[in-house]
């Protein structure tokens, strides 16, 4: 029936679906589509007719179906059997099997109109009611459509819940024992001869039938139950394990510079997912499916299968491995079933190559700084915002002569020394105030074998961002030699000075003092002409003299200049010589003035010996005994002492002492002076002393005068050295007078 | 020895160039007085009567000094400076004759307060021209002041 509906339907729906006199080309065509509308329209009516209702809970759909097909099958069968009634004359009458029909109709519609149990009702009912009418008018109780009876409690116990199948049951049983008792009184047709005995025994078989169809109906119902629950499990497992798929997935395609790849037991991706893989080239659809040696070159694959295969028997571990120009963290991961069982491996695959990169450029850099830190001239420190020490370069060993551990965590005034740390602190505190972002530092420091060292520190400042005081970096650097060498400068510089100064001096004493008796020569040249034209024989004369004395006076002038500049100029290798034989040197030069002014002259016996030009320090002698003389009233007999004064580890001062005229100590330091006379009566060009001091001081001694005044005589003394140590200004000083010569 | 004679105090070391002096200011009309001393000790003597000089008659104020400034124990310099700050001799003009020419020296001089430096020539003729220009201005047109 079905198969013909369907066919049906398929021709009507070759027809157009709307009616339209435009779109038919004549009347007729016109009626015929108008009626076969009509028809599909009555088709669909029935269509949704002849279906069962359909209901949310599954057993009561199940019900309505079951129904539904008994309602056909019996409808069918009332009218098959009016029909064949009609036609055959049987005794039921045909009335009875179509009100029979109209009832199961009433029952169809009842379930069409989704009352399901009310239309299980009146179909058995019916049926109770058309099998004992049978039996009424058939033979009772033994008439064959009792078993009409069994049929329905089967039908009632595949439709019925328990209690309404027990009443159906009774209703039977009950339904029966009225036909039995009808049959004893004689109200059927054929009257039963009987005993109850075959009511029992139908109860019986009837009862029987019920419980075992009620059984198999409640067992189909568990099964049926059990298969729906196990369906739903399935189902529910079946969401669970996709929606977990999913979140891997999500995981997996959003893990950033990462690939997931999930693997089973035949090394074949289950899944794989993740920016790294498309990023290496790979699709997941293509790969996905198949196996490792499928996907990689087999030479990766055999690198990467026993790890794999590792996971696989439960390991769980993480390695690196390099991929083309890319360097890979993976976590090998087992994935574990319900059972304990490694089902899966999984690897997490992250890209670290630009971390990698990044570490190696760091060690890169650290091992720069650290090569520079350690290497660098300087020792560098940082001092945090107390002035602590916080970071101490290896470079401190060498610059400052001890190990970093003595430096770290001290207090930059525990670096130096006591007599400097004011001055440094307050210079870090006076930049710190003005916020001065970097300043130089010169201070002492005593260094672990107790030398003291000049340092000198390049102190930078450092502030945060609301300009408060952080820390500093120190760049110090030993300028012990520096210093020393600028001590050595400003001597230096200063002894030039001073020699610039005595130069300065000479050239202009030398100037003036050789000017002078050129002034006096032209003077009296002119007069002397005067004085002859007028015939003054006696001014003349005079001017003459006058002249004559000017030209000797210079000539003085320069033989004692010219002895002056040549102090110094070696003219016998320096030696030690016993000071007894350089006084008799000196007293052997002047033995004729001695000898015309009788002088007394006593000489200390075995006097140390000097070391120096024999012939220079002679002079020395001779220039301070021929002035003791000089210097000496013609009415005394000069006495002339020369001994020793002092003896010390390197040098000897000796002393010669006069009886004569002494001098006013206000000139003491005048007359050492060049062409400097205090009597300009006297005889002399006023070098002698100046040429004493510049012999003892190009040897590397001094020579000094005391005397009480007037009268009073006076002592000279001058040191020497006894060894040629002292001799290293000697050269020094005799470059200067052959400059000063030459420079003139 | 009068009152009306004008009298030049003359601080020479060298005694040739004093004699020249001498006689070049001697040949002016008006020739001065001139009083030499050899060493700046014995000036400063004069001029504060000490010593040899304690008596006034014999020391009396000179109109014009002629001073030299190399000069045995007490230098030039020296005496021109104690001058000037002595309240009793600092309006004596004080007139420095030297061979120096060197600059040092010649403010050195004027800052010590000297009247006039002059550096004495080489030449004859020049240093008795530069002597009768210092008679002409001197002793002729230079007013003195009273005391």
């Amino acid at each position: 029936m079905r198969t013909a509906l369907k066919f049906v339907f398929a021709k009507m729906k070759s027809f157009p679906s709307r009616l339209h006199p435009a779109t038919c080309p004549s009347q007729v065509q016109y009626v015929v589509c108008g009626s076969m509308s009509l028809c599909r329209k009555m088709v669909h009516f029935l269509r949704r007719f002849a279906q069962p209702p359909h209901f949310d809970d599954e057993e009561q759909t199940r019900i309505a179906q079951t129904q539904h097909l008994l309602l056909v099958v019996c409808l069918t069968i009332a009218l098959f059997a009016a029909g064949a009634n009609a036609l055959l004359q049987r005794p039921i009458p045909t009335t009875a099997l179509l009100s029979c029909s109209g009832v199961l109709f009433i029952s169809f519609l009842l379930l069409q109109t989704r009352r399901v149990r009310l239309s299980i009702i009146v179909l058995l009912g019916t049926i109770i009611m058309l099998t004992a009418s049978l039996q009424f008018i058939g033979h009772g109780a033994h008439d064959t459509v009792t078993s009409l009876y069994a049929t329905m409690i089967v039908i009632g116990s595949l439709l019925l819940d328990r209690r309404s199948f027990i009443g159906l049951v009774v209703a039977t049983l009950l339904v029966i024992a009225g036909i039995v008792t009808a049959e004893a009184r004689g109200l059927t047709r054929s009257p039963y001869e009987g005993d109850f005995g075959d009511w029992f025994d139908l109860a019986l078989i009837l009862g029987l039938t019920a419980f075992t169809s009620r059984l198999l109906s409640e067992s189909l119902e568990r099964s049926r139950a059990r298969a729906r629950a196990n369906e739903q499990a399935l189902a529910q497992q079946t969401e669970a394990l996709r929606l977990s798929e999913e979140r891997y997935r999500i995981l997996a395609a959003n893990l950033p510079d990462s690939a997931v790849l999930i693997f089973d037991h035949n090394l074949r991706y289950v899944l794989a997912d993740g920016p790294e893989l498309a990023a290496t080239g790979y699709l997941k659809e293509k790969i996905e499916g198949r196996t490792l040696y499928e996907v990689v070159s087999s030479s990766f694959a055999e690198q990467v299968e026993g790890n794999i295969r590792a996971v696989l028997s439960g390991r769980r571990f993480s390695a690196e491995l390099p991929f083309r120009d890319r360097i890979y963290v993976c976590h090998y991961i087992p994935l574990i079933d319900d059972c304990g069982a490694v089902k899966y491996a999984m690897v997490l695959l992250h890209n670290v190559t630009a971390q990698r990169q990044a570490e190696a450029n760091l060690r890169a850099s650290e091992a720069q700084l650290r090569m520079l830190a350690e290497n660098m001239g300087d020792a560098i420190m940082q001092l945090d915002s107390h002035l602590n020490v916080v970071y101490v370069s290896p470079s401190v060993r060498r610059v400052l002569e001890c190990e970093p551990e003595d430096v770290a965590g001290k207090h930059i005034a525990a670096l130096v020394s006591p007599d400097d740390a004011p001055a440094v602190a307050t210079a870090i505190e006076e930049a710190r105030e003005s916020g001065a972002s970097a300043i130089r530092v010169e201070y002492r420091f005593r260094n672990s074998q107790q030398m003291c060292i000049w340092l000198e520190s390049e102190i930078r400042l450092l502030y945060d961002a609301q300009q408060r005081f952080e820390g500093a970096i120190l760049s110090t650097r030993d300028v012990t030699r520096r210093k020393e060498v600028e001590a050595e400068r400003e001597r230096l510089i200063a002894e030039l000075e001073q020699k610039n100064a005595e130069l300065e001096r000479f050239t202009y004493t030398v100037s003036h003092d050789l000017k002078s008796p050129l002034i006096t020569i032209q003077g009296f040249l002119g007069y002397l002409e005067q004085d002859i034209r007028n015939g003054d024989t006696d001014r003349a004369l005079s001017d003459i003299r006058r002249i004559s004395a000017a030209a000797r006076r210079m000539e003085h002038l320069l033989r004692d200049l010219l002895e002056l500049s040549r102090i110094g100029r070696v003219s016998a290798e320096p030696q030690t010589v016993p000071f007894n034989m350089i006084v008799q040197d000196a007293l052997e030069l002047i033995a004729g003035r001695i000898a015309e002014r009788q002088a007394r002259i006593t000489v200390a016996p075995d006097m140390p010996a000097v070391y120096g030009d024999r012939r220079r320090l002679a002079e020395v002698v001779q220039n301070l005994v021929d002035n003791a003389i000089k210097f000496c009233d013609n009415q005394t007999v000069p006495e002339i002492e020369i001994g020793v004064h002092a003896v010390s580890d390197n040098d000897v001062v000796f002393f010669v002492r006069d009886n004569g005229v002494g001098i006013d100590p206000r000139y003491h330091d005048q007359i050492f002076g060049l062409f400097n006379k205090l009597d300009p009566q006297s005889e002399g060009t006023g070098v002698g002393l100046t040429i004493v001091r510049r012999i003892t001081e190009v040897h590397g001694g001094r020579v000094w005068v005391e005397s009480a005044g007037r009268g009073a005589g006076a002592t000279f003394f001058f040191s020497l050295p006894t060894t040629h140590t002292q001799q290293h200004g000697v050269g020094h000083d005799r470059q200067r007078i052959q400059s000063i010569a030459g420079g003139r | 020895m009068t009152d009306s004679a004008f009298r030049v105090l003359l601080v020479e070391d060298n005694d040739d160039h004093a004699e020249l002096i001498r006689r070049i200011l001697g040949e002016h009309q008006r020739a001065p007085q001139i009083v030499h001393i050899s060493d700046g000790e014995s000036a400063l003597d004069y001029l504060y009567r000490r010593g040899t000089w304690n008596d006034p008659d014999q020391s009396p104020r000179p109109h014009v000094i002629l001073l030299d400034l190399r000069l045995p124990r007490v230098d030039g310099l020296e005496v021109l400076t104690s001058i000037k700050q002595s309240s009793e001799l600092r309006h004596i003009p004080v007139i420095v004759l030297t061979s120096s020419s060197a600059d040092s020296d010649v403010s050195r001089a004027y800052n010590a307060y000297a009247n006039s430096y002059l550096v004495k020539p080489f030449g004859f003729e020049e240093f008795r021209s530069l002597m009768r220009d210092v008679g002409v201005y001197w002793l002729t047109h230079n007013k003195l002041a009273v005391v």
